[in-house]
Parts: C-alpha cells; structure tokens; sequence
C-alpha cells in the first residue's frame, strides 16, 4: 500500500482502503479500481491524497503537452488565454461548441499536470 | 495600382523548390510511371532522400522503422504520398527557422509559425480521414501551406508584416483585419507563390482562399476544412501565426456536413495525439536537429 495525492492519482490504481465521507458511508469501496471519472469525482469530493495498492512504483511521465501551456500554471491563467483567443469568435456557434470542448480538454490537462 | 499589385510586381526571385519536386510532380502525372523512375529521380538529391526517409519513418505515417528505401517509401506511402511528404519537407526547409532578437522576430516567431501550420495540417488531415476522403496527405499538405504567404511577406516587405503585426498586437485585431487596413494579403501572396511553384489547384485554392472560400469551386471542401482547421488549431492553441484570434469561420464552412455534426470532444483528443505524433515535422523546421529516432 501506499499513499497517493489525488493530483497524482492514474486510471488503473486500486484504491487499498474504502473511501468515506465525513458521516462514514463508503463512497468507493476497497479494491475499486480508478477509472478518470472515478478520480475526477475523487477531486471533487475534496480528498487529499489517497490510498491505493501496490509497491512505491512510480506514475507514468505523462505524454508532452500539446496546445496551451498547461505546466507550472494555474488553471485562471490557461483560462483567461484561451477566452482571449475566442474573444472574437462569440457568434459563431460552431466555435463556441469548440470552445466548450478546449477548456474542457485543457482542464483535465492543467489537473493532470498540477503538483508535478 | 493598388498597393498588392505594387507588393507583387517588387517581389522578385520568389524562393523555388528543389528541381526533384517540380519533376517528380510532372513524373506522378505521368500514368506509365514506375517505382523505379521515381528511385532513380530522387537518387540525384540525397538531401531530400534523407528527410523523406526520416519522415516516413516517424511515427506520424504509422511504418516506424520499417522504410529503409525509397522504392519502400513509394509502396507504403504511394506516388502521390511520396511527393506530398519530400514536398513538406522541402517547404519547411525551404525558409529555415528565422532570426532572433529583433522586433520581427518576437512579435512572429518562425518557429511557432511552423507549430501552427503543422498543426492546420494535421487538423486537415484528421478531418479528411474521419470524412473519409480519398486523399487526406493532399489535405495536410493544404493545410501545411496555407500560410505560406505570410514568410513571403517576412522575406520580402518585411516593413509591411511589421505593420499588420503591430496592429494585431497594438489594436487587438485579427490578422486578416490589420491586413485589409494595409491592404496587403499573405493569402493572394501564398497563392502567387504556390502556383509559380505548379502546384495543383487542390493546393493553390486554399492557400489563396482560406478566409473567403469560393463554394462553387471544384476544391472548395478542402478549402473549407482548411479554414476550420486554421481556426481549430488557434482554438486549441497550437503554434501562432501573427495574432492571439481566430479568424471568421464563414456560416457556409461551418455548416458542412462533417464539420457541424463534428464530436469536439472526439475530434480534439484525436488531434492532440496526432499531433504529438507530427513532432517530427516540428524537428525539420528546427534545423534537423541530431538524428532523431523513428518512431
């Protein structure tokens, strides 16, 4: 077993202990392996870090970035970059749409890059 | 006379490509043409044998390591494939990787310039692919080129690039914008340029019309996937060509069919990979930096 942040948690981890809320019910049970939804929801519910099986293997380095800066740099700021660049795009629907689909991409990419 | 064609008539000496690419086009023309013939052609320029071999090895044709020969070459890539990559690493050979230092050269990095139009290219190709297309390396070479004007403009008026970069950087405006208060066009440039080259309409209607794409135009859908490629790779913030904007996507490209039913979500993730995957061409505008290894 060892102990894992949840900046650094990877699809494919076992979690060795259950995951609790405050008022003990079991929100993920032992032996759970994490998908990304499961690791994002582990963000979202606010844990720290995480225990999940295993020896102290080391993450895999993650793939090189491709698109907006994402290492060393808060979300607010890739943010802001990216609503300059369709700052000039507001009324057309089909950039909007990709809009939407770039800040999510990029988020997950600020996340998974976060405490690296 | 308006101020383009005055632009025009002063630009001499327009930088040519290497005799192998105009005779290896003329040679694909050519229905009786044989393997053989295109080995022997590209056996006079090693240089060019060395890049093509270096890029049909990458992992972005997907052969890592498996093309040791040009005769290879033309059998996993085709005719058309062979010349499309020699022309992509001529191109970007063709105009180096600038200076620094200067005025110029922060506000137009050459290097995040080839990021960008590679990047155009790559987008052009991954939506030719999905489309189904007969020829999605004609795509990316479209889209590889489209900008081509604008390191006409840094080679030749370079006064009027400065300007336009400046109006981008000063006011805010989009390239295409600051180009039309100067009334320059590195579209009608790039054109110019590609068909002094004998490139094939497929090639030469995007570069000239990527931001007013002619719809009756046979090539009109390449042009169009170009202009929404241009503004994907801007989107999702690959490379720069100028300005921090995305151009106007015209309502008649955005509502294609293959673009208006796109999955972003889908289309991103493919890019992004693909992308990582053309880094090889990011090494040729770097200079060729060391070996590399295929794959």
């Amino acid at each position: 077993m060892k102990t894992v942040r949840s900046a650094d948690l990877l699809p494919g981890m076992v979690l060795a202990e259950p995951l609790k809320d405050l008022a003990g019910r079991t929100l993920l049970k032992e032996g759970a392996e994490l998908s990304e939804s499961y690791i994002e929801r582990i963000r979202k519910w606010g844990f720290e870090d995480v225990a999940v099986q295993g020896g102290v293997d080391e993450p895999q380095p993650l793939p090189p970035v491709v698109g907006y800066q994402v290492e060393g740099r808060s979300w607010e700021e890739v943010q802001a970059e990216i609503e300059l660049r369709f700052s000039r795009s507001v009324d057309s629907y089909l950039m909007m749409k990709l809009k939407k689909a770039v800040l999510a991409r990029v988020r997950k990419l600020v996340e998974l890059h976060a405490g690296r | 006379m308006s101020r383009m064609r005055e632009l025009i008539g002063r630009i001499r000496n327009l930088p040519t490509l290497p005799v192998v690419i105009a005779k290896l086009t003329r040679l694909l023309a050519d229905p009786e043409t044989s393997v053989k013939r295109v080995t022997r052609l590209l056996a006079e320029d090693q240089a060019l044998t060395a890049k093509l071999l270096k890029l049909a090895n990458s992992a972005y044709y997907g052969f890592a390591g498996q093309v040791a020969s040009v005769s290879q070459a033309v059998v996993m890539l085709g005719f058309g494939g062979v010349r499309d990559v020699a022309l992509s690493a001529s191109v970007i050979d063709l105009f180096g990787s600038g200076g620094e230092g200067d005025e110029l050269s922060e506000l137009f990095p050459v290097d995040r310039f080839w990021e960008h139009s590679i990047g155009v290219g790559v987008a052009c190709r991954a939506l030719a692919r999905s489309l189904r297309w007969p020829d999605p390396e004609e795509a990316f070479v479209a889209g590889l080129l489209h900008d081509i004007g604008k390191l006409i403009m840094l080679q030749h008026t370079p006064g009027d690039l400065l300007r336009v970069l400046r109006l981008c950087h000063d006011e805010g405006l989009t390239f295409v914008d600051a180009e039309a208060r100067c009334d320059v066009s590195h579209a009608a440039l790039g054109r110019l340029l590609v068909e002094q080259w004998k490139l094939p309409e497929r090639i030469s209607e995007p570069v000239g019309f990527h931001h007013q794409v002619r719809p009756k135009r046979a090539t009109a859908r390449v042009t169009a996937a170009v202009q929404f490629a241009d503004a994907f790779a801007r989107g999702r913030g690959v490379g720069r060509s100028g300005d921090d904007f995305i151009p106007r996507v015209q309502p008649e490209v955005a509502e294609m069919p293959g673009i208006d039913d796109l999955d972003m979500d889908v289309y991103i993730e493919r890019f992004d990979e693909e992308m990582r995957k053309a880094s090889v061409f990011l090494e040729l505008a770097g200079g060729l930096q060391g070996e590399g290894e295929p794959g």
